[in-house]
């Protein structure tokens, strides 16, 4: 297992390598920053000025092998905008990012999984028909329009949660309701298939001829083998969490890494978008191995070499 | 049962408590924080809002005239064209018990001219002071490089806020940084990009401040913030758009107030080729085209279509600004299209497209510019509209001098001052019209002599004459003097200073 783990970890070299190439281009092929550090008034030679004193005035190559050098060091280079390193930015801001995400994880299994199992204990009846509803307009909606109803109703109608910011412990509801529905309803529609399909099988016969109740048939027979298509699909959507963070945090003005970065792109902030990014992709692939290894739990045979 | 009991009550305190406390604080909802809380550092006006509000500076404007008036200072006297000299204020403290003093002038202005561009975005800014030279404690002498007429101007710019020298040293060898300034408000607690919360100094100069907390929040979402107010958890919030009035007005606690920004929305034409463009040949280098644009131009029902948010002005320099005048602002100039309408036939005009660029970013610019359109349009001018994010349209067409026949943009002047409104016009700087001739040359002549001109009056009018030559010949034609709208919890006693800054040492809460 150890060694499997080694060998996973190894594998994430290659892509972050690929990452940071592919974000270097991006960037700059996106726009100039130098155009966000000069004043509308500024000439051309004052621009140019600008450009050398932060180098890059360098070929892009240079610029790219600087840029490397660095981050072997665990340096990302400085932020144009807040003249501090930028990895410790984004390290402030993450625990509100994977707070608000945790959250989010939360309501969206206290909505898909009583929801999914229902739906599928329950198939074709008026609460499968709920629920498909439910699933089918929560993935239409955009984040920021939930957010955006959810402010009107919690906050200026009823007034009964907080607007936005991080300073209250309510704070954290209106976000993590708006990032969690759109999950849940995935999760809730591949619960209920994954169940249906489970059902079926002929071990839930077995089980219901031996006598077992129905709760004990649903929770350890017919849930935890549905679980695996769900572990799944919740490693792909924890990617889609720290996406939609980004638009959830500008709405709700939670100060996480999702607006940093956000507000880093619009200024071309090079060094804390590309630490930014970094540290989302490492999230990713850890979750996915985190997910791989919950695998093994969830189905025995399965075993790591 | 006791316990919860009790429990009950310590909450129900507790929430008495909050909301006694809750009338000291002054929450102002802001569409984005200062990214440094050094004021040389960050140069945006929010800011400068933030900055001023932890810092004074040696010179400010009066909050009600606009007028630069002595603030730190006591005196300034110009005994040369090029030396200053400067009485301080006694009996003034920083935030850390410092005294305020020559040295602390000294320290903060040389700390920047001794430094670089990359350092300090205002830099540039500050390179007009040659030397400080310290007469005693509270007497310094500024050299300037030349004689410097918008000196008062300059040193209210960017970055002017001072600081106290023992403590700054100290952090700076450490490597860290501190605001401590002499302003009516202390640091407390800053977090980027979500909120900075000032505690009263009660040791401020003029006189112990009302509000005892000020919080500033970071709320990017201009429909957040607005619920923000309606819910009143921010007393103050900028940048209202006009569809939200009615709905604020309505709750007999909340109000609108409209401001005027420094920023003049205008179209900037292109006459000729340049450096950056040699090879440019556009419709608009044919004067009869560029008068016909300026005759097409109906003020009157750009303004009815923004809601009057401006006023409308044929020149970029404006109120409280030296130099600003009558026949250039509060008029609609004149909207003649059928005069447009022979100037275009007489031009030769062939129907060639004329590229209009304009960004976005401005409250309605969109729409501005969509109308300006359909203007031109509708005396035979045919219109290539380019309507793009202000990101983009700063990268792609203004930076790099991409400009074709028109842009559209707001520019402002936060130094009230006119030497910056019309800096485009000088030779130099030319990039984006390429203007020539004799009327350019008189206007490069007049902006260069206006530049060193000690003597104000004087110096007025040779903008006023400047500003003549430009309306009948220039490449620019100025729409309007842009407002903005700030909404208000009604228990807020404070009203917008002429100068649209948001200082509140003033504000008082009921």
């Amino acid at each position: 297992m150890i060694k499997y783990l080694a060998y996973r970890l190894l594998q994430l070299i290659p892509p972050l390598f690929g990452l940071t190439i592919i974000l270097f281009v991006l960037l700059r092929v996106g726009g100039d920053p130098i155009y966000h550090l000069v004043d509308p008034e500024a000439s051309a030679e004052e621009i140019e000025e600008v450009r050398k004193a932060y180098g890059f005035d360098k070929p892009l190559l240079v610029q790219y092998m600087n840029q490397m050098e660095m981050i072997f060091t665990g340096n990302f280079g400085k932020s144009f905008r807040f003249k501090t390193e930028a990895m410790p930015l984004i390290i402030e801001r993450l625990p509100a990012t994977i707070e608000l995400a945790l959250f989010s994880i939360l309501v969206a299994l206290i909505i898909a999984i009583p929801a999914g199992c229902l739906s599928a204990i329950y198939q074709n009846s008026i609460l499968d028909l709920f629920v498909t509803i439910f699933s089918t307009i929560g993935r239409a909606m955009p984040n920021f329009w939930i957010g955006i109803m959810l402010i009107f109703f919690f906050s200026v109608v009823f007034r009964i949660l907080p607007v936005s910011g991080r300073l209250e412990a309510t704070s954290i509801i209106l976000p993590a309701i708006t990032l969690g529905t759109s999950i849940a309803t995935t999760m809730a529609r591949i619960l209920r298939s994954s169940m249906i399909e489970v059902i079926r099988k002929e071990y839930i016969v077995t089980a219901k001829s031996k006598g077992l109740s129905k709760f004990k048939i649903i929770r350890s027979h017919i849930l935890r083998n549905s679980l695996i298509a769900v572990t799944t699909v919740f490693g792909l959507q924890f990617a889609w969490i720290l996406g939609g963070s980004v638009i959830v945090e500008e709405v709700f003005a939670w100060p996480g890494m999702g607006r940093l970065i956000l507000k880093s792109v619009q200024l071309r902030d090079y060094s804390v978008v590309q630490a930014g990014v970094f540290i989302f992709a490492i999230i990713v692939m850890f979750t996915n191995l985190t997910v791989d290894m919950i695998y093994a739990y969830l189905d025995p045979r399965i075993r790591y070499k | 049962m006791k316990i919860i009991m009790i429990s009950i009550v310590l909450f129900i305190i507790s929430i008495g408590n909050l909301q006694a406390s809750k009338n000291e604080v002054l929450t102002v909802g802001m569409n984005e924080l200062v990214s440094s809380l050094d004021p040389p550092t960050d140069w945006a006006i929010a800011s400068t809002w933030v900055h001023m509000n932890l810092f004074d500076c040696l010179v400010w404007r009066n909050r009600k005239t606009a007028d630069f008036e002595p603030w730190l200072a006591t005196e300034l006297n110009n005994v040369s064209p090029t030396k200053w000299n400067i009485k301080l204020r006694k009996n003034v403290l920083f935030h850390n018990g410092e005294e305020f003093n020559a040295d602390a002038v000294k320290w903060t202005y040389e700390r920047i001219t001794t430094s670089s561009r990359d350092k300090f975005i205002t830099f540039k800014q500050w390179t007009f002071i040659k030397e400080i030279q310290k007469i005693s404690d509270h007497e310094i002498n500024i050299i300037t490089q030349k004689p410097e007429p918008a000196f008062m101007s300059k040193m209210a710019g960017t970055g002017c806020g001072i600081q106290a020298p023992i403590a700054g040293k100290k952090n700076q060898n450490a490597g860290k940084y501190m605001p401590i300034g002499t302003g009516p408000y202390k640091l407390d607690e800053f977090k980027k990009d979500d909120f900075i919360s000032m505690n009263v100094n009660e040791n401020y100069w003029q006189r112990t401040p009302d509000v005892e907390k000020i919080i500033w929040r970071a709320i990017p979402e201009s429909s957040t913030r607005i619920a923000n107010l309606l819910t009143e958890d921010v007393d103050v919030t900028i940048g209202v758009p006009p569809q939200d009035w009615n709905r604020i007005n309505s709750t007999g606690y909340a109000s609108v107030n409209e401001y005027l920004t420094t920023r003049v929305m205008l179209l900037v034409l292109r006459t000729g080729p340049s450096k950056k463009n040699p090879d440019w040949t556009g419709v608009t280098s044919n004067k009869k085209i560029r008068e016909a644009i300026k005759y097409a131009i109906d003020r009157k029902l750009i303004l009815e279509v923004i809601q009057n948010m401006g006023v409308p002005s044929i020149s970029r320099i404006t109120p409280p600004t030296l130099g600003w005048d009558k026949q250039f602002y509060n008029i609609f100039g004149e909207y003649n299209p059928e005069k447009a309408k022979k100037l275009i036939k007489d031009s030769g005009y062939d129907g060639t497209p004329l590229v209009m660029h304009s960004s976005s970013s401005y409250l309605m610019q969109k729409e501005v510019a969509e109308i300006v359109a359909s203007m031109l349009n509708a005396v035979g001018l045919k219109i290539d509209l380019r309507v793009m994010d202000v990101t983009t349209f700063r990268e792609q067409v203004y930076y790099p001098y991409k400009n074709q026949d028109i842009y559209m943009d707001a520019l402002g002047n936060s130094f009230f001052d006119p030497w910056i409104a019309v800096l485009s016009f000088r030779s130099d700087r030319r990039e984006r019209t390429g203007w020539s001739g004799s009327s350019a040359d008189k206007v490069d002549k007049l902006i260069r002599s206006a530049a060193v001109n000690m003597n104000p009056k004087n110096r007025a009018n040779e903008y006023i004459e400047l500003q003549k030559i430009v309306v009948e010949d220039g490449p620019m034609v100025p729409l309007y003097q842009m407002k903005d709208a700030l909404g208000k919890n009604k228990r807020v006693k404070w009203d917008m200073p002429l100068d649209g800054f948001l200082w509140f040492g003033d504000a008082v809460i009921y």
